[in-house]
């Protein structure tokens, strides 16, 4: 059983580091865009055209990947103070509470993610701005699906290891 | 009562165990928020759909995009060192003072609040550059703590601010009038906490020592190592006013900046770098699930009308509107020591955004206020995350130590709100010559 334990934590970590790094490279190309932006615009007066949609596929890729790495760091903001405030049985009970419902809820977002986009795919819906509306919008909600399908997996990690962050800072 | 209110409350008491229970704030507010749009409604796909669509509006939302570039920009600026420089600086000006040093570490926060925008960021900071100093010249540690906390406050206070941003567009307040709100009442701030460190050690000398004077040579050298800082400053947020560049734009030129003076400095390394922007991305990706969650919170609760009831009951009650207000204020100021500063506007702006314009008060100067009044909530016990921050980087100083050490600072900033609800044309002035 541990064995398997330690497989899914290798992966999962692998695929979480992955999945930083892409949204660490989508927000520095934010920063490109709008750079080039400014520079095209205030001295050739010729803005980026799309720019706006641009900035929406970077965003969602930058901030949906970066959300199990959030998890995985224990970065999420909570109330701890009433928490630690219980004995330790109760600390348990309310921490394996707690997580199966984020997991629970996770897991229905992230299917209903698919769902949508694969919608949203069928009816051939795309960006107005981005060459000549032909860049398609539904990939950017299987991102979403991705980012919070490995969010529920990172915190079934958590509830395995509850005293433990899969990436330490 | 409706059933809508019914669920409504419902909604609230399960938020309230869930937010208890050390749930996430961000992930509390989005399950109650879509199971609750699900019973109201009837119907689970839509509620699904509506959570989704928050999420994806959230994160793909150019306005918030503004947020992981001023992060970004703090952050480089953060690992570039020049929180050192900026105290190095501000030491030479004031350090000659009786409690100059700690006036230094304020000044020095203030300025780093400007680039930083995160409160926590700007304590770690100078905890680790201005406390050894003040040790070295027999600085009580109480004072030393307490500056560093409480100047590390003012981050979130002095633009450009996270919580002035998730602020503005939630509750549709123009970003940069609330960034020009928050200038004048974070330097009256500033400067409060100066006299009240002052005055202390002009009463008590042992607590603060006056340290060897600077040359006037010294002092203007020292500016050098902080221009380019300053002139970043002065260019995102100069340009940002006066309507040069939009606020994604000016977060944009601000974050690259940073990286070119960085560089420039030779204090940018690949490993630096990537720790820049790993942080960059946790702490971003941490505040829009707040917002996300927040966003599907908000559209439950106006769907069960228990917002519009609330507002109307606290409108109703037959009470001068300051009475109401200075309740609300105490209202946020217990629940500030309680829970984080960026949650609690979140979850409780959908009821006041309805209550302030109808009791007369400006919405840009609530803003201000609240942020002002969450601010205690950082440096007072039991949460105080800026407290926590510098006894944890400094550990020989106790948590108790830190909170002592607050005390003074915490009655300033009280001052300084009771001074803005008498005089709310301290916040409200700047925007209005600006606009």
């Amino acid at each position: 059983m541990n064995k398997i334990i330690d497989i899914y934590t290798k992966i999962l970590k692998k695929v979480i580091e992955i999945l930083a790094i892409i949204s660490g490279l989508a927000l520095i190309l934010i920063v490109v865009v709008m750079c080039y932006d400014v520079l095209v615009d205030k001295l050739a007066n010729k803005p980026i055209a799309g720019l706006n949609d641009i900035i929406k596929i970077l965003g969602c890729i930058s901030m949906g990947f970066a959300l199990p790495y959030v998890t995985a760091c224990k970065g999420h903001i909570a109330i701890e103070y009433f928490f630690q405030k219980l004995w330790h049985t109760g600390r348990l009970v309310v921490d394996t509470i707690v997580r199966s419902a984020a997991i629970i809820f996770f897991i229905i977002i992230a299917y209903w993610s698919f769902v949508k986009g694969t919608k949203i795919y069928s009816t051939h819906e795309c960006f107005s701005t981005l060459f000549s509306g032909h860049i398609p919008i539904f990939w950017l909600y299987y991102i979403i699906g991705i980012s919070t399908a490995i969010t529920a997996l990172t915190i079934l990690h958590n509830l395995i290891h509850p005293r433990k962050e899969l990436i330490r800072l | 009562m409706s059933p809508e209110v019914f669920i409504g409350i419902i909604g609230c008491i399960v938020l309230l165990i869930l937010l208890a229970s050390s749930m996430p704030v961000g992930f509390a507010m989005a399950i109650v928020g879509t199971i609750g749009m699900a019973v109201i409604n009837g119907n689970i796909h839509s509620a699904l759909s509506m959570g989704v669509n928050e999420f994806f509006d959230t994160f793909s939302n150019p306005s918030f995009i503004v947020i992981p570039l001023f992060v970004l920009m703090g952050q480089i600026s953060f690992h570039a060192g020049i929180s050192k420089r900026l105290f190095n600086s501000a030491y030479r000006w004031l350090g000659h003072l009786h409690g100059g040093m700690a006036m230094a570490t304020v000044g020095a926060c203030t300025i780093f609040g400007a680039i930083c925008g995160s409160g926590p960021a700007t304590a770690a900071t100078m905890a680790s550059v201005a406390i050894p100093e003040m040790k070295r010249y027999k600085y009580s540690m109480e004072l030393a703590s307490g500056a560093v906390a409480a100047g590390g406050s003012l981050g979130m206070l002095i633009p450009p601010s996270v919580v002035f941003i998730v602020y503005g567009i939630m509750t549709q307040q123009s970003i940069g009038k609330l960034f020009i709100a928050g200038i004048i009442p974070g330097i009256m701030i500033a400067i409060l906490f100066c006299l009240s460190i002052y005055f202390n050690c002009k009463r008590k000398p042992e607590l603060g020592p006056a340290c060897p004077k600077s040359s006037w040579k010294e002092r203007f050298i020292s500016l050098k190592d902080i221009t380019e800082t300053l002139i970043l400053f002065v260019v995102v947020l100069g340009g940002m006013f006066g309507g040069f560049f939009s606020p994604t734009s000016a977060a944009g030129i601000g974050a690259a900046g940073s990286i070119i003076i960085a560089l420039c400095r030779k204090q940018l390394t690949f490993k630096t770098f990537k720790k820049a922007v790993g942080e960059t991305i946790r702490t971003s990706c941490m505040v829009l699930t707040i917002v996300a969650g927040a966003g599907v919170l908000s559209r439950f609760l106006a769907t069960s009308e228990i917002t519009t009831s609330m507002a109307d009951w606290i409108v109703h009650l037959t009470l001068p509107s300051w009475c109401i207000m200075t309740g609300i204020i105490l209202f946020f100021l217990i629940a500030g020591c309680f829970i984080d500063a960026l949650a609690l506007i979140l979850l409780t702006i959908p009821i006041f955004e309805n209550v302030i314009p109808t009791l007369g008060y400006d919405m840009i100067w609530f803003g201000v206020m609240v942020v002002i009044v969450t601010q205690m909530g950082v440096i007072t016990p039991p949460v105080g995350v800026n407290a926590y921050v510098v006894s944890g980087i400094q550990r020989d100083i106790s948590l108790q130590t830190v909170f002592k050490g607050s005390m003074p600072f915490l009655l300033m900033l009280i001052v300084a709100a009771a001074i803005l609800m008498v005089f709310p044309q301290i916040a409200l002035w700047l925007p209005g010559v600006v606009n």
